[in-house]
């Protein structure tokens, strides 16, 4: 088909049934107005003004597997596995109805479907020991690993493949993660955490994605950028917005991961030990820490062996970098398809080239935050039917698709490709090289605002 | 050089061997090590406080989105 004939209205308006990105936006709102609506009509349009009091209907139907210490069916157990069946079902059904819809092979999918997701049971078992949990070794990781070793030992079997669907599990899953992207949260630490999440992290990321292009050269711009904002931004979650919206291949996420994890178990321990040893105050390393751990749940452990301030100040402060991946990965998605890669003649892409080239699935995630984040601010009762909506049902939904996302990846990934991608080593110095600037750099902004301009400012945070 | 053994047996040794190494990991090492009172007390804290160590986002943590 050609350019011209793409842009006909009708074709275009196919796309609408007919494209992943698209059906990435259904399925996420179908998922978000079944559980929006759950909770409103459960509380008969009135949801409890007192705090806690609300709970959604559907949560003992979305669970998956808890935290365990010596049994590993503790992590399952009969409550939890009804639940767990719930989302199977769930997700087979829109899943399989999305690819019969797009490539009729609907029953295809669904007959590999029970092993991808059996994987990421597996997965969310191993990520629920005490110890996994405890260095924030989370399900990403060990859904990644079980893919990677299927596919690398026994090879993925045929069967699997057409439920092998990467990009549509991502794509679906930040949809719905665009619920808990609440913009009305950016400002909980006030001008201190904007200066050092909304100033900082987007510096921190510039300079890395430039330090990598012009003086490292590497290879893959869109494994640079990744890496950039892993490092800079929040980590795996991050990684996953910005390798959507960049079109970044399957294994370039993967090293990308495996940095950040590897990098956040190493600074998770030693950051707060050079705290103590510096006689740095809680409330500076806290900062100090939230802006520069990847993952955010290394972030909560770590300041919570500083104290109960470093704790609030940290969390808050990765909250608010939390928040920025809705700027971030709609920043990269317009950067990608207007800058970085040009028409193929070499001039800048048109404005209805650019529409054919955008991911769609970042206008959905948008979307889906704006709407929630009216909701949560203006709403009466906004606070407790978008926490219930998420807290019991939305999140689960989110990290069962991208755990479905992690085992897709390893099930698709040879181990030389990935081996391809840490040529030279040039991707680990872009990571060490960056995290360098975003260490100086978060200090040297958290000290001045928390120490110098703001002194007070972590107080009303409490 | 010829390989000891054919591709597909090759394969599932190397399956074989990767869930033997979890078996052992987490069926004995893992809950050993979490039972000491080095991870257990701490982890306790961090859950009495809020937090889920493993969290990938701020709504995982109760204590930031609750």
């Amino acid at each position: 088909m050609t350019r011209k004939a793409a842009l006909t209205g009708s074709t275009r308006l196919s796309e609408l049934w007919l494209k992943e990105d698209w059906w990435a936006i259904w399925i996420g709102t179908i998922v978000l107005v079944v559980c929006l609506l759950a909770v409103v009509m459960s509380a008969g349009g009135a949801v409890s003004a007192d705090g806690d009091g609300s709970v959604s209907p559907l949560k003992g139907w979305i669970s998956k597997p808890g935290g365990w210490v010596k049994d590993p069916l503790d992590s399952i157990g009969t409550t939890r596995l009804w639940g767990i069946g719930g989302v199977f079902v769930a997700s087979a059904v829109l899943f399989g109805l999305s690819v019969e819809v797009t490539e009729r092979a609907g029953r295809r999918f669904l007959s590999g479907f029970p092993l991808v997701f059996a994987l990421s049971v597996l997965a969310y078992v191993l990520a629920g020991q005490l110890v996994a949990r405890y260095y924030s070794l989370s399900y990403a990781l060990w859904a990644l690993l079980a893919g990677l070793v299927i596919s690398n030992t026994i090879r993925t079997p045929e069967f699997v493949r057409p439920a092998v669907r990467t990009e549509l599990y991502i794509k679906t899953g930040l949809v719905i993660l665009g619920a808990e992207v609440l913009f009305s949260r950016l400002l909980a630490l006030g001008v201190p955490g904007i200066f050092v999440s909304w100033i900082v992290t987007p510096i921190v990321l510039v300079t890395t994605f430039w330090f990598g292009q012009r003086i490292l050269r590497i290879a893959s711009p869109s494994l640079n950028m990744v890496i950039s904002a892993d490092m800079s931004v929040c980590g795996v979650s991050a990684a996953i917005a910005t390798a959507a919206a960049c079109r970044a291949r399957k294994e370039e996420l993967s090293v990308a991961i495996g940095m950040s994890l590897m990098f956040t178990v190493i600074m998770m321990v030693v950051m707060p030990a050079v705290i103590r040893a510096t006689g740095m105050s809680d409330v500076l390393g806290g900062a100090w820490m939230g802006g520069t751990i990847d993952a955010t749940g290394a972030v909560a452990a770590a300041g919570a062996l500083l104290g109960d301030s470093a704790l609030t100040v940290a969390t808050t402060v990765k909250m608010i970098q939390n928040i920025l991946i809705g700027v971030i990965a709609f920043g990269v998605a317009v950067y990608w398809v207007t800058i970085q890669a040009p028409s193929e003649d070499g001039a800048q892409p048109g404005l209805s080239e650019i529409w054919i080239r955008f991911p769609k699935f970042v206008l959905g995630f948008m979307a889906v935050s704006v709407g929630f984040s009216l909701l949560y601010s203006l709403h009466p009762y906004g606070h407790e039917i978008v926490g219930t909506v998420i807290s019991d049902s939305t999140k689960t939904m989110r990290g069962w698709f991208f755990c479905l996302a992690f085992v897709s990846i390893g099930l698709e990934t040879d181990f030389r490709k990935l081996a391809e991608s840490l040529r030279g080593g040039r991707p680990l110095l872009l990571y060490v090289a960056g995290q360098s600037l975003n260490l100086v750099l978060t200090l040297f902004m958290a000290w001045l605002m928390f120490e110098k301009v703001f002194p007070n400012a972590a107080t009303p945070a409490r | 050089m010829q390989p000891l053994l054919p591709g597909n047996v090759r394969r599932l040794v190397m399956l074989a061997g990767v869930i033997a190494i979890v078996t052992v990991a987490w069926g004995f090492a893992l809950p050993r090590l979490s039972s000491t009172p080095a991870f257990q007390r701490p982890m306790q804290d961090l859950e009495d406080r809020g937090i889920a160590p493993e969290a990938l986002f701020y709504t995982e943590h109760p204590r930031t989105f609750r």
